[in-house]
């Protein structure tokens, strides 16, 4: 991609602020696009004081932080992203409001630029065969946190022209992400591995006779940074469970994919970790139990 | 303490090492140099005289249940056998034995962190003195000592195959290089070590005779093993012990290879 050539991020939640951080590390100016402005600017609050926290704690030199914090334009109207290279999307993950979104974009941007999609649970083809260019459709996985994870999943439908795949390549290297190109199948590569590591772990817990604090000891001890629980606590179990949800229905159903009920329950409870008052797997941190 | 280890590599090297660094009389003997009648009878003799009796071998049920039974019929009456349990459970080792109630499962796998932690898992048929006993042993050789339920694979083991039997899985459809497969596990996962390389570290031939017990006694379907696993033990791709797994390595010894 040109020098220059802005790249536009699409919803500004918690992912999209993720993803706009990574992607500012391009040199490439950023597009922020929400729908409310208030969003945008939280957005951008969050990413200052992470990359500020990133630069206090050596990850990335002063100045790289002080670059990346240039690179943003924020706006509220999507025709801002019309000159954007490569469009990132990262609202909620419902398909009728992503196609919804798409076909809109794909009215604004040229006919060259790239959109992408940062969904892992749904369809990459089935959105990009709503569109009137599917060939320049893509999705983009980034495993959270998104600034922090180093791993990309380049995602090509039967339709994505491959010279689209390519320049997506190239930049997902130019914010030092190691980009993988891999086939729109259900879970791609990233989800599919994470639901064997918590299937497995729950699957355990199912066996009777053990715990979650000593199933995360064991193989914290065995070298992983934060075992079975304690990760699903941190990545929310909310999200875990839809994860693996759309896995079983995009697998029509296949056993090595079911869900697990534990973690229905806890859901149900309103335990879904991430530091919700009511915990996780785990109480609450500073006590309290649940 | 006169200990006798056989297994598979590299479990038991590393664990001759640990008993040797404390003393221990050690007999070792590699499950595959038992084929040959001489060492078998050695062997049997260092069954005979030993008060530890510590086995690994998992590569298949069958296979550990003819090494087990041919151990511990020569133990003499106070040793006792250590079994790692993942070909099959503590409690299924213990049922071939004469005497099951000197049987105690351990979980180990590659590689082994001296100060690490051990997963200890009596068999229900395990006495009570000797799984004291058991515990002693392995807390003096250094390691953390972490009870668990007795079942194949136990806990760590059993993640690890599983996790490594669906990186194969997914490499294969996604028609991606064992490179690119671990890289992306470990850097979008943060795994410690990619599932493929750590499949070659274990032996290709112990991933299968754990996936094969986990899937005769669940029935689940994520432990059926990956044809491609199954393929490469056919082809002797073992992993690290024999030059070649998913990945190639250089051989450290000199074999008669051409």
């Amino acid at each position: 991609m040109l020098r220059g050539t802005p790249i536009a991020v699409v919803g500004l939640g918690e992912l999209g602020t993720e993803i706009a951080q990574a992607l500012a590390l391009s040199g490439q100016p950023v597009v922020l696009h929400d729908t409310d402005e208030r969003t945008l600017r939280l957005a951008l609050g969050r990413i200052s004081r992470r990359l500020d926290k990133a630069a206090r704690l050596g990850r990335i030199t002063p100045q790289a932080a002080r670059r990346a914090k240039r690179v943003f334009t924020l706006s509220t109207d999507l025709p801002a992203c019309a000159p954007a290279g490569l469009v990132v999307e990262a609202i909620q993950d419902r398909l009728g409001l992503k196609q919804a979104l798409l076909q809109a974009l794909d009215e604004v941007v040229s006919p060259q630029a790239i959109l992408a999609t940062s969904s892992n649970t749904l369809s990459i083809t089935r959105l990009a065969a709503a569109t009137r260019h599917p060939e320049r459709v893509i999705g983009l996985h980034f495993p959270r946190p998104a600034h922090v994870m180093r791993l990309v999943e380049v995602v090509r439908t039967p339709l994505t022209r491959p010279h689209a795949l390519e320049e997506a390549v190239l930049l997902m290297r130019q914010c030092d992400r190691t980009p993988v190109t891999v086939d729109d199948a259900p879970g791609l590569i990233v989800n599919r591995v994470a639901h064997a590591y918590f299937g497995e772990a729950l699957a355990l817990l199912d066996g009777g006779g053990l715990d979650e604090a000593t199933i995360d000891t064991l193989l914290e001890a065995a070298g992983f940074p934060m075992g079975p629980f304690r990760l699903m606590d941190f990545l929310g179990i909310d999200r875990v469970l839809d994860m693996s949800e759309s896995l079983y229905e995009a697998t029509f159903h296949h056993p090595r994919y079911r869900p697990q009920p534990r973690l229905q329950r806890l859901v149900e409870a309103g335990r879904t970790g991430r530091g919700s008052a009511r915990g996780g797997f785990f109480p609450p941190a500073g006590g309290g139990g649940a | 303490m006169r200990v006798l280890i056989v297994g598979e590599v590299p479990i038991v090297d590393t664990l001759a090492g640990l008993c040797r660094a404390r003393n221990h009389k050690v007999d070792l003997f590699v499950a595959d140099e038992l084929a040959d009648q001489e060492t078998l009878d050695k062997m049997v003799r260092a069954a005979t005289r030993c008060q530890i009796a510590v086995e690994s071998l998992n590569e298949s049920r069958e296979g550990k249940q003819w090494l087990v039974e041919g151990v511990e019929a020569n133990l003499p009456g106070e040793a006792i056998l250590l079994t790692n349990a993942l070909a099959a459970s503590a409690t299924e080792v213990a049922s071939w034995a004469e005497h099951p109630q000197r049987v105690v499962g351990y979980g180990l796998l590659p590689p082994i962190a001296i100060t690490g932690l051990i997963e200890f898992a009596p068999a229900l048929q395990t006495e009570f003195e000797v799984a004291a006993r058991a515990r002693r042993f392995w807390e003096e050789l250094g390691f953390g000592v972490m009870r668990v339920p007795d079942s194949p694979a136990l806990v760590r083991p059993r993640m690890v195959c599983a996790l490594i039997n669906e990186t194969v899985q997914t490499m294969v459809a996604h028609n991606l290089s064992v490179e690119t497969m671990d890289s992306a596990v470990q850097l979008g996962l943060n795994h410690p070590r990619g599932p493929l390389a750590w499949a070659d570290e274990i032996g290709l031939d112990v991933v299968l005779g754990t996936l094969e017990a986990l899937w005769r006694t669940w029935g689940d379907e994520r432990y059926h093993p990956a044809p491609l696993l199954r393929q490469k033990v056919f082809a002797g791709h073992l992993g690290r012990k024999a030059g070649r797994g998913f990945y190639t390595y250089e051989k450290a010894a000199v074999t008669g290879e051409s």
